[in-house]
């Protein structure tokens, strides 16, 4: 069974995402900023990580997404973002996964379908296992 | 052109005026050269008759001093008139002082003695009134007619000098006299007296006929210095009736023109109406400003003219001269009027001109710059100034608005922003509840979760157009691009989202758009467009209905179609669509599906944004079809 860590800051969407997840069938565990996120990230050893870009700074999810890709125990774990960023703020680039960059699996607009969220996620897992 | 418009006007009235004021002059110019010169003629002729008049006066004078002297008494005493001292002495006089003829005649009206060859005598003057007036006492000087036998009888050769050969004239009365034997004299008759008693009378005579010296004496002194072209312009000339018998009037070969005759205007005037004529007449066939008076005899009656006359030419000339010169002048000042004309023109309209600009200038949105003030005119000053104030007012008032417009849109940004945590919560739950992971559901709990899971899509499609048009609105939607691979990036995702509504609408999409196909463009912008489009197909598109897929490369860019089975759209209603909040009210599906109105104007504007064109084609039939073009990516490296 596949562990997914959930982080994001709205309680209540981790919440509903968890009960959503779980019903698909997965283990889920979910950190509410990014510190406890990458503590998690480390003792826990998810499967796929789903991300929220924005949350108490607006950059954190980025540089959650950084420091993983430094270390390399946990350079290989795919990384969904799920974020409400790039329409509201006008980045200067293009916001999509990009290896060197910004290197995820994808990147879901919020609020995301469950149909397209579940969906990605089985590719992202399934590409991953593959790769 | 204002400019051009206002000087047009000014040049209309300047010309008018101007020619206007040309022609009055010129009027004004030849009339006064024309009747200076005329006054002159006028004048000429006053000193012709003082001339005329004055020999009268000598030939009186000369002939009292006869009538006293010593011997004509004496011999008029005895009347011994073959006195050969007498005839000598008379002879002698009548030479020196060129008289041409003198003669004694008694009481009983016998010429009794002529000074002058063949000195015959014997003939009576009884019926010659001047006589008859001397024998009453007086003294008589007139102008008398001799006829050719009187004339034969004073001898001398005066009828042959008198004899004149009639000429056809131009302009003349028709007459069929081919010859004048008459003579014209100057007359003068004096009575000898003796005592209360006149016991003879002298008479003594001109003739005027061929008498050249009389005319060309009035001819130099009344116009001297008249000369045009080496010829004389002043003429004088003694007329027999209408006859010129003395005249300075030359033929073409140069000979006096003397039997030729006078025009018949001057005629009826003068010779039969007893007027004088001033006034342009031709003399022979030169055009000469004239003066006439008629000669009359002892009798009063007209039997001849005076006349003098300067050629009309060189009067014509000199007016010619002074026009011209005239017209140089005001052509000139026209000019300076014209140049003037054009820069008042500019100085009123540049303000004006530059008022336009600058409003042409804010209409463009720009800062508006404050117009300097002309100081042509106050009024404009005073428009230039309001309109300054105005510039600077309308402005301040549009940045304020643009700022509040500004600082609504953010916050219409940041509330959308903050809905989209809730709402994920939402349709995640929404999705347990329906796929019924959290439980059974009954059917009428299912109606429920699909409307307010379809209630949860709109203020989804909301949140994203409202955020959209927010970033169109602040002007910073402008396309990142990237390596999109229409198939893979965006359609792919894109038809798994909306699976579920396609399954509920019964539709089914036929997706031609080949895998390999790659788009130079911002991937979020083409999504959206597809989002939208495809979104208002399903919306308006028939139930159970289908969607229809397709793109291809045409002229280096990609043609992107979306075409649905749907009812149709009205043509006059077309080019409503890409407004913003448009919404058509064609019944049916749009009541059934209340949208922002704002997804055709986004994706429209996408579209331009990359430099390409979406248009749309309904047929009722046919359904509707959205067509759009998209830039490709031009190193196309298959993968």
């Amino acid at each position: 069974m596949a562990k997914i860590l959930v982080v994001d800051d709205d309680r209540e969407l981790v919440e509903s995402l968890t009960v959503l997840l779980e019903g698909h069938g997965y283990q889920v565990d979910a950190a509410f900023c990014g510190k406890t996120g990458l503590q998690r990230i480390v003792s826990n050893r998810p499967d796929l990580i789903l991300l929220d870009v924005m949350m108490a700074h607006d950059s954190e999810g980025f540089e959650v997404v950084r420091q993983l890709q430094g270390e390399s125990s946990t350079h290989g774990i795919p990384i969904v973002l799920l974020t409400g960023i790039r329409r509201a703020k006008k980045l200067p680039f293009s916001f999509e996964p990009d290896a060197d960059w910004l290197p995820v699996k994808a990147v879901l607009d919020k609020p995301v379908k469950p149909e397209l969220l579940l969906k990605t996620i089985d590719d992202a897992l399934a590409s991953a296992v593959s790769g | 052109m204002l400019k051009l418009k206002l000087f047009k006007r000014f040049a209309a009235i300047t010309i008018l005026f101007g020619i206007l004021s040309m022609l009055l002059g010129v009027q004004i110019m030849r009339q006064r050269v024309i009747s200076e010169a005329q006054t002159r003629v006028r004048l000429g002729l006053s000193s012709a008759w003082a001339l005329f008049e004055n020999r009268q006066r000598e030939l009186c004078i000369l002939l009292r001093l006869l009538a006293n002297k010593d011997l004509l008494l004496r011999v008029c005493e005895e009347q011994r008139w073959n006195d050969l001292e007498l005839r000598s002495r008379l002879e002698r006089i009548r030479a020196s002082f060129g008289l041409d003829f003198i003669g004694l005649v008694d009481p009983g009206g016998t010429v009794v003695f002529r000074a002058t060859e063949p000195y015959s005598t014997g003939d009576h003057k009884t019926a010659d009134l001047a006589i008859t007036k001397a024998f009453n006492g007086e003294t008589v000087s007139c102008v008398s007619l001799f006829t050719r036998a009187q004339l034969m009888l004073e001898g001398g050769g005066l009828a042959d000098r008198a004899f004149l050969e009639l000429e056809e004239t131009p302009r003349s009365r028709r007459s069929p006299k081919m010859e004048e034997s008459r003579g014209m004299v100057m007359l003068c008759a004096i009575p000898v007296r003796k005592g209360p008693s006149v016991i003879a009378v002298v008479y003594g005579g001109i003739l005027l006929n061929r008498n050249f010296a009389m005319v060309d004496g009035i001819r130099d002194v009344v116009f001297r210095d008249d000369v045009y072209k080496g010829r004389q312009a002043g003429t004088a000339t003694l007329f027999l009736n209408d006859t010129r018998i003395a005249t300075t009037v030359l033929r073409e070969n140069g000979n006096r023109a003397v039997g030729t005759r006078v025009s018949r205007e001057v005629a009826e005037r003068v010779l039969d109406n007893g007027m004088a004529w001033f006034g342009e007449a031709f003399v022979l066939k030169d055009e000469y400003l004239t003066a006439y008076e008629p000669i009359r005899d002892v009798q009063d009656q007209i039997i001849g003219m005076l006349y003098v006359g300067l050629l009309k030419q060189p009067f014509n000339d000199i007016e010619r001269g002074i026009v011209l010169k005239f017209l140089y002048i005001s052509i000139f000042v026209l000019l300076v009027a014209l140049v003037l004309a054009f820069l008042i023109a500019g100085r009123l309209a540049n303000p004006i001109h530059r008022l336009v600009e600058s409003s042409h200038h804010m209409r463009d949105g720009k800062r508006p710059e404050p117009v300097p003030l002309s100081g042509c005119c106050r009024e404009t000053d005073l428009l230039t100034e309001a309109f300054n104030h105005m510039a600077v007012a309308l402005y301040e008032r549009e940045e304020k608005l643009r700022a509040l417009n500004r600082s609504y849109m953010e916050t219409l940004a940041f509330v959308t922003h903050e809905l989209k945590s809730p709402i994920a919560t939402m349709m995640n739950y929404l999705y347990l509840l329906r796929e019924q992971k959290l439980g059974p559901v009954t059917e009428s709990q299912m109606k429920a979760l699909r409307a307010v899971d379809s209630g949860g899509q709109r203020l989804v499609e909301m949140i994203r157009h409202y955020l959209n048009l927010s970033r169109i609105e602040s002007g910073d939607y402008t396309p990142v691009r990237s390596r999109v691979m229409l198939q893979a990036d965006v359609m792919a995702p894109l038809l798994t989202s909306l699976e579920a509504e396609l399954k509920a609408n019964g539709m089914c999409v036929e997706n031609t758009i080949p895998a390999t196909l790659v788009l130079n463009a911002d991937l979020n912008m083409v999504r959206e467009v597809y989002e939208n489009l495809l979104g208002n197909a399903i919306k308006y598109g028939r139930p159970s209905g289908r969607i229809r897929l397709a793109a291809q490369p045409v002229n280096g860019h990609v043609e992107c179609s979306v075409w649905n089975d749907g009812d149709g759209i009205a043509p006059d209603k077309l080019p409503l669509l890409f407004q913003k909040f448009s919404r058509l009210d064609n019944g049916g599906a749009a009541q059934r599906h209340r949208g922002t109105g704002l997804g055709l104007f986004i994706a429209q504007h996408i579209v331009e944004a990359h430099g390409g064109w979406i248009r749309v084609h309904s047929s009722p039939g046919d359904g509707v079809t959205f067509v759009f073009t998209l830039p490709v990516q031009r190193e196309t490296s298959v993968e």
